[in-house]
């Protein structure tokens, strides 16, 4: 039987679905796990009983890659039906929202308005714009994720749709598996790192990339002394951020900047972090996000990036599956970040190779106490490379200390 | 002060990818899969109208819009919804080899030959 998610924690600029529009959403969640999970699943007997020994036969060989295995796999009318099922899957997980939040919206956005743009307004935190921040191709070209209109369509000067959308969106799409509060990454992260290096005491944090604050939030709970920045370079989702962060009561202060040129002083943060930024970003990108983190870390400071698994050690089998959505689900960037050796270019970036970090953190939400113990004292099993949330999944994070 | 009412694009910028050899079979499966959702919330709703009824004698459209499921109601929902997933999405095991009587026993003729293929037969009907 399917898992059963707590629904998402309401609050007061969150798009409520209507009785209909829930029941809707609630099946895309439920149909984008069932073809993940259950379907998927068989996808891998497929390879093993027919697709693999096909090639070989033909070769005298194993396919030798992950390319290898798409050029085989996408032959078959099992993956092709799956395939065709996952896009639609997504597809619907987007439009099951659609209705939600254009019926919110534009209600919502004089709301925030009134919050963001009113002197005197109480507020925890802060929010500061900047229209001339670069918005760079690899971030715009495509809409990632297949999410109509992206992070940083902006229909009127005070909109923040695309925020909203995102937020009930990737509920939808994680089906609630993420967290009732779409917040089980930063949780484990931040609590990791708590724990880990309880000497730390961070005084300033930075998260970048950090679109609507999901997993930044949880760092106020879990840091209650700090100071917590966030920044992204679209402002709509951090119009909606800051919304957002205050009605949950958290004090964060988000700025539209991008992470390739960051304004803030060298020597700023105790802690620097990402969460499932680098697969969005080029190369080229990565490398100089990497220099700036490096620079706004004070001596002394982690930095610390958590991501997908990178394929390129994987079974090709394996590799195949995880890249699936690089290709078939506007993930563009994907392939050049699983193939980059992050010791290599968190080096590269100034930072010295005896402080180069690298950890498996499992996640809260699903994991045993005792398996985040385990990788708190750094002993840890790697585990299935292949497990989702509900099972015992494990982020991957890079770093090191400046 | 009153704002234009805000659309989102129905599609996302990107090529879409096909699976398919013939493209009208990805389109078939979105129509598909959105009209299994449309069954899952008719029967959502009815559900719905079924526990009021349990409760309340008569009911209202307004008593039916407010109505969210807690959580054990929800599971219970997944669980049906399961099921429903498993008996529409009935794939066909994953075998080494096909039985006979289908056409894609042999694999695929490579895209040249089709083309050609193609272009012979229009050329015989027109
Ligand atoms: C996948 S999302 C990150 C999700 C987020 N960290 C979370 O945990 O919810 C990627 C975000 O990075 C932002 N982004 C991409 N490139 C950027 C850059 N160079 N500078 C700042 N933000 C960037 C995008 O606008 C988008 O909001």
């Amino acid at each position: 039987m399917g898992i059963v998610a707590k629904p998402q924690v309401d609050h007061a600029f969150l798009a409520k679905p209507s009785h209909d529009e829930l029941a809707r959403q609630s099946y895309a969640s439920n149909l984008r796990m069932y073809t993940l999970a259950t379907i998927g699943g068989g996808m891998r007997t497929v390879y093993d009983k027919r697709v693999k020994p096909q090639f070989e036969k033909a070769q005298g060989r194993a396919p030798k890659d992950e390319h290898e295995v798409r050029k085989v796999m996408l032959k078959d009318p099992y993956a092709r039906a799956w395939s065709s099922m996952m896009r639609a899957a997504q597809e619907m997980v987007w439009e099951s929202v659609v209705p939600t939040v254009e019926r919110a919206q534009p209600e919502l956005n004089n709301r925030i308005e009134a919050l963001v743009g009113k002197p005197g307004v109480n507020k925890m935190g802060s929010l500061s714009l900047d229209p001339s921040t670069v918005k760079p191709k690899y971030a715009t070209a495509v809409d990632i994720h297949l999410m109509p209109g992206n992070y940083e369509t902006e229909r009127t000067p005070n909109d923040a749709t695309q925020g909203a959308f995102y937020d009930r969106g990737v509920y939808v799409y994680q089906g609630g598996m993420g967290g009732d509060n779409c917040h089980g990454i930063g949780m484990s992260l931040a609590t990791f790192i708590a724990r880990k290096f309880p000497n730390l005491k961070p005084k300033k944090i930075l998260d970048i990339g950090c679109t609507v604050g999901h997993n930044l939030v949880p760092y106020c709970d879990v840091f209650p002394d700090a100071e917590i920045h966030g920044v992204d370079m679209s402002a709509p989702v951090m119009r909606y951020a800051h919304a957002r962060a205050e009605a949950m009561g958290k004090a964060v202060h988000f700025h539209q900047m991008n992470a390739e040129s960051l304004k803030f002083p060298d020597n700023s943060f105790d802690v620097v972090t990402s969460v499932i930024l680098f697969h969005e970003t080029s190369r080229t990108a990565l490398r100089q996000i990497l220099k700036e983190c490096h620079r706004v870390l004070k001596p002394g400071g982690l930095m610390l990036h958590m991501e997908l698994p990178r394929t390129a050690t994987m079974d090709p089998y394996d590799a195949f599956y995880l890249d699936w959505d690089a290709y078939y689900n506007n993930e563009p960037y994907y392939q050049a970040y699983t193939a980059t050796d992050m010791k290599d270019v968190i080096v590269g970036a100034g930072f010295a190779p005896d402080k180069y970090v690298e950890y498996l953190i499992p996640d809260l939400v699903w994991c045993d106490p005792a398996e985040f113990d385990a990788a708190v004292r750094g002993d840890l099993a790697r585990g299935n490379a292949l497990a989702r949330w509900g099972e015992s999944i494990k982020w991957s994070t890079y770093g090191a200390w400046k | 002060m009153s704002e234009p009412q805000i659309k989102l694009p129905r599609q996302s910028k990107g090529k879409r990818p096909y699976f398919f050899d013939d493209p009208a079979i990805d389109q078939m499966m979105t129509f598909l899969v959105e009209l299994t959702a449309e069954v899952s919330v008719v029967y959502d709703r009815l559900d719905t109208v079924e526990r009021l009824l349990e409760t309340k004698g008569t009911i209202s459209r307004a008593d039916i819009e407010a109505y969210r499921p807690s959580d054990a109601i929800e599971s219970e929902r997944v669980a049906r919804r399961d099921g429903y997933l498993k008996r529409v999405f009935r794939m066909h095991p994953p075998q080494a080899t096909y039985g006979k009587g289908g056409t894609t026993a042999k694999p695929a003729p490579a895209k040249k030959k089709r083309r050609r293929r193609r272009r012979q037969r229009s050329a015989a009907s027109g």
